[in-house]
């Protein structure tokens, strides 16, 4: 009998995911892998619940916002729910004034489809600010933990090559966006009503 | 060797969610995929209708959205490279021949400043002398706050809303060559939103983060539009290769008929009843 190591079913998604990105580079687009995790673009950031998106009727709406230690030159928004809207115009913010830069994307995509892709541009640190909306509640309390709502961001960055510091385009790993936290204010609510 | 069995393991794995996407399509060809490109000012419209549509019509269909400019939507339906170009411009007789113009909604075209300058009105001739480059100092306009020179911000060649501005408010005169040119209407209005010199115009629906200036005495929004006290109003159209056809048919007709398309175009746009 062959005895198995049962491993964490996040832990096991996390490997998935890295592994998916890591082929999405190097077999799609044939990109350099980063040589080392130091000189690995980081990305994150968070979603909020949006009831004001117009023509949008909640619930359903989210904003999302993140910024990397790079430029960014493109990103995807992938979710494990049904996106069915997305802004076509997303705007990039400062990242030590939050007042509009003049810098920005446009996405493009399929409805409904687990996500979208944008194309522009963002300096280092500066803040991607755009809506979406899905097919249901975000705040809807999973059925399992792997039910959980999810968001991940993957940006494709330009950095300087570690070797020869040459500007060099490449894919980030997904980063998770955190859930929106009004959700945990309005679930707490409820339960300290009961 | 357990390690390496295990990767191998992982990389057949992802062979096969990397082979997934590939099939799937010949289990869901029974649905059309309406694929749209072109207009920047469309895109947010049709990207808003194309949820309520699929929340009426059970996902009868599904959509694919890109953008461009109206040029690069009305070529890229001729050339039967999507079955919808988006158009925020009118038909040129340069457009190719065959395509069919259908009218879905009507959107203000408005003056843009930046709001530590809020310029409390132009009028046609002032509009043709700041983006005619005539005048390129703000202190020579009537209540501008700056001093500076004036950035203009235009848009590229392709762009629907870049023609209309030229039909609407500049008639014969030519826009500034040493004008910034811009790919979207959100790039426009970032531009403006970043620069107190700047000046710009864009689609009613990316005024959010700057100054909207009155033209002809008349503020640019919504209830002006649509009560046609507004001058600068232009049609929003979804091009055809012919008269549409099937799922593209039902979409647009729902688009231009249905009490539930036009709630969704009312929100920042003018339906067209």
């Amino acid at each position: 009998m062959i005895k198995t190591k049962r491993r964490h079913p996040r832990r096991r998604a996390r490997v998935a995911i890295a592994a998916i990105a890591a082929l999405g580079c190097v077999g799609v687009l044939g990109l350099p892998v980063a040589a080392n995790a130091a000189e690995a673009p980081l990305c994150g950031g968070s979603l909020e619940l949006n009831n004001e998106i117009p023509g949008i009727d909640p619930p359903g709406g989210l904003s999302y916002k993140f910024n990397c230690n790079s430029l960014v030159v493109g990103y995807g928004i992938v979710s494990n729910r049904q996106v069915d809207y997305f802004s076509t115009e997303v705007l990039v913010l400062d990242f030590t004034s939050g007042e509009a830069t003049s810098e920005s994307f446009g996405c493009e995509g399929a409805f409904p489809s687990s996500g979208f892709g944008c194309r522009g541009v963002s300096n280092f640190g500066n803040a991607i600010t755009g809506e979406f909306a899905i097919g249901r509640d975000p705040c809807e309390a999973a059925k399992s933990k792997s039910d959980k709502f999810k968001v991940w961001v993957t940006a494709t960055v330009i950095q300087p090559d570690s070797v020869t510091n040459k500007p060099i385009t490449t894919v980030t790993q997904p980063f998770r966006l955190k859930n929106p936290t009004t959700c945990k204010a309005a679930t707490s609510r409820k339960e300290s009503r009961r | 060797m357990k390690n390496r069995l295990r990767r191998v393991g992982l990389v057949s794995a992802l062979a096969l969610v990397a082979a997934v996407p590939a099939t799937a399509p010949a289990t869901a060809a029974a649905k059309t995929t309406i694929t749209m490109s072109g207009s920047t000012t469309v895109a947010p419209l049709a990207a808003l209708l194309a949820r309520k549509y699929l929340s009426v019509c059970d996902h009868c269909v599904s959509f694919k959205l890109l953008q461009g400019g109206s040029d690069i939507g009305v070529a890229d339906v001729a050339a039967g490279r999507v079955t919808i170009g988006n158009s925020s411009r009118d038909p040129k007789p340069s457009d190719p021949g065959g395509l069919v113009f259908n009218k879905i909604a009507h959107d203000a075209l408005c003056l843009v400043s930046n709001n530590a300058n809020p310029i409390p009105g132009l009028d046609q001739a002032g509009v043709q002398a700041l983006f005619g480059g005539s005048v390129r100092s703000w202190s020579g306009v009537p209540g501008s706050t700056q001093t500076g020179t004036v950035d203009l911000f235009t848009r590229t060649a392709a762009s629907g809303t870049q023609d209309a501005f030229q039909k609407i408010f500049m008639g014969s005169t030519k826009i500034f060559s040493g004008a910034s040119q811009k790919g979207s209407n959100g790039l426009v209005e970032q531009s403006v939103a970043s620069d107190p010199g700047g000046i710009g115009y864009v689609s009613l629906a990316f005024t959010k983060n700057v100054h909207t200036i009155p033209y002809k005495g008349v503020e640019c929004n919504l209830r002006n539009a649509k009560s046609g006290q507004y001058g600068g109003v232009r049609n929003l159209y979804m091009v055809t290769r012919g008269a549409p056809t099937g799922d593209a048919a039902k979409w647009i007709n729902w688009i231009t008929h249905s009490k539930d398309a036009s709630k969704v175009i009312a929100t920042q746009w003018v339906p067209l009843s």
